[in-house]
């Protein structure tokens, strides 16, 4: 028994570590921040330069904004970012393959980028508001993004609640077949198609207990984050994306105001290519922890094995949670009167 | 290897919804002082960064109409913030009067905007008592003295920066028990710069 809440509360401060890190070493973390803070700096008046210069010499000038924008997306999203907590929280609960998480990250952080064109050239150009204007419809999407991002939580909190009633003793297996019939078509599908792919990396293979339940309908965590991952992943990429990087919509204005907008798009994809890149580096990271959590508890019973999964996607989804609504109440109160 | 792990888990930090600085000040600030030698006021200067500069023009001239009426829009969405800022004597914040006297004006290709924030009584500046930090509380916006920054004038008065090391701002809330509990507890106030007065009397 002490074992099991040793482990348990082992997964429960992987799960709550990004929290109680700051508070643990907000010095190091300051000063580390701050370091982010002054390269972006530099970055940003860089990018600024760079857009002259292309304003300037042409297009031979448009490498060098390329290569500034990239190193600026880099140290842009080293700083603390929503984002990246959401894409990290899922991905060391739910998620299990260094390509996806990667794919995860690539996929947010363009789509952010395409967000802030999109945003800008539809908005000034198309409808004819202000650039000012445009800037202040960043909060609305903002809002929608951590409402959209808390009821994500809330769906993966919610699944595994659902999976842990269906599965009470007392319950013939199939029963939940129609009340749950998005969760269970998808289920076997994809289920089986990766189980071809991709599931030779399994730690489960022999143990008996998580070797059936597969094919049960016991509320194997994994099964079921497979078997959603990829409407998952999507939902994650949408409420994420449609929160344009700020910094891009700056940028892109700016190439906008000097008669660059093709520039500016090469810099916002730039930005987005740096973003990726930083956000895909925390991903592997999580990853690798999850993968090395996976392994201890791999090592104890299947019983042990299924109740640390279900833990795991639990508080994952409830961290997801909380920041969707800490974000969205934060948001809420903040106008920025220089912007 | 265990900082790179600390750096790391830091930068999962949601913190405020508008963390990273996405506009840059270069601060001026100095203390006016009235006939009787007391401080009435704190006169700040600020210099945006060129991209803020051509974004808050937002295509406009920079004729001296359009950059009146920016500077007073500006302030005017800064009075509620206590124009972003905080003037401690001892442990005693400092309120304000609104912002009146300004001037706006393009430098090059960057916005200088300055103006006196006045105290509502003024201040008799005797000991080292008096200090004051310019900061956005959200930290979108970064406000950092230049170098040289602090013009002493003629005042005998020294003006002393302590840089915006967490550290230092440990030290700091260890010497004056929590000066600055007005503003908010948050990531600007993390990276402010306090400036504290030593005047000679």
């Amino acid at each position: 028994m002490p074992l099991l809440i040793k482990k348990v509360s082992a997964v429960m401060l992987f799960s709550f570590l990004p929290m109680t890190a700051h508070a643990a070493s907000g010095d190091l973390w300051g000063q580390a921040v701050g370091y982010i803070y002054t390269q972006q700096q530099m970055f940003h008046q860089d990018l600024a330069n760079a857009l002259r210069l292309v304003q300037e010499l042409g297009p031979s000038a448009a490498w060098g904004l390329i290569s500034v924008s990239f190193l600026y997306g880099i140290f842009h999203a080293a700083g603390p970012g929503h984002g990246k907590a959401i894409i990290a929280t899922y991905v060391a609960s739910h998620e299990r393959y260094l390509k996806r998480a990667i794919g995860l990250s690539f996929a947010s952080a363009f789509m952010q980028g395409v967000t802030a064109i999109a945003l800008v050239s539809i908005v000034v150009g198309v409808i004819g508001w202000s650039r000012r204007e445009a800037q202040g419809l960043v909060p609305y999407l903002e809002q929608i993004s951590f409402a959209f991002v808390a009821v994500i939580g809330a769906v993966l909190m919610m699944r595994v609640v659902k999976g842990v009633w269906k599965s009470r003793p007392m319950q013939a297996a199939h029963e939940g077949h129609h009340s749950h019939d998005h969760t269970q078509g998808h289920h076997h599908h994809t289920h089986d198609h990766e189980h071809g792919h991709e599931h030779h990396h399994d730690h489960d293979h022999d143990d008996m207990t998580c070797h059936t339940c597969g094919h049960s309908h016991a509320p194997d965590p994994r099964a079921m984050a497979e078997s959603m991952s990829w409407k998952d992943r999507m939902a994650i990429v949408l409420s994420i994306g449609i929160r344009p990087c700020s910094g891009s919509v700056l940028v892109f204005i700016f190439a906008h105001i000097i008669g660059l907008p093709v520039a500016g798009m090469g810099a916002v994809m730039a930005i987005s290519l740096g973003t990726a890149i930083t956000v895909s580096a925390l991903a592997a990271l999580a990853i690798y922890m999850r993968q090395t959590a996976d392994h201890v508890v791999a090592k104890t019973s299947g019983v042990m094995a299924q109740r640390m999964g279900l833990i795991l996607s639990f508080t994952g989804g409830a961290v997801i949670l909380f920041l969707g609504v800490s974000l969205f109440l934060q948001a809420r109160m903040t106008v920025h009167p220089l912007f | 290897m265990g900082k790179v792990f600390v750096v790391l888990v830091g930068m999962l930090l949601p913190l405020k919804a508008h963390s990273h600085p996405h506009a840059w000040i270069e601060l001026t600030t100095v203390l006016e002082f009235n006939a009787a030698g007391q401080a009435i006021g704190l006169r700040v200067g600020w210099l945006f960064d060129e991209v803020y500069s051509l974004y808050t023009l937002d295509g406009q001239s920079q004729s001296v109409e359009v950059v009146t009426a920016l500077g007073r829009e500006t302030l005017d969405n800064l009075e509620s913030y206590q124009y972003f800022t905080h003037v401690k004597q001892g442990d005693k914040a400092v309120s304000f009067h609104r912002v009146t006297d300004y001037a706006s004006q393009f430098k090059g290709a960057r916005w200088h905007l300055e103006f006196l924030v006045p105290f509502q009584t003024p201040l008799a500046v005797e000991a080292d008592d008096l200090s004051y930090q310019v900061f956005d509380p959200t930290y979108y916006v970064s406000i950092l003295h230049g170098e040289g920054t602090i013009d002493q004038g003629t005042s005998t008065c020294q003006y002393q920066i302590s840089a915006p090391t967490p550290s230092a701002d440990m030290q700091d809330r260890a010497e004056n028990l929590d000066a600055f509990t007005s503003a908010p507890a948050s990531l600007g106030h993390h990276f402010a710069e306090t400036v504290r007065l030593s005047c000679p009397s």
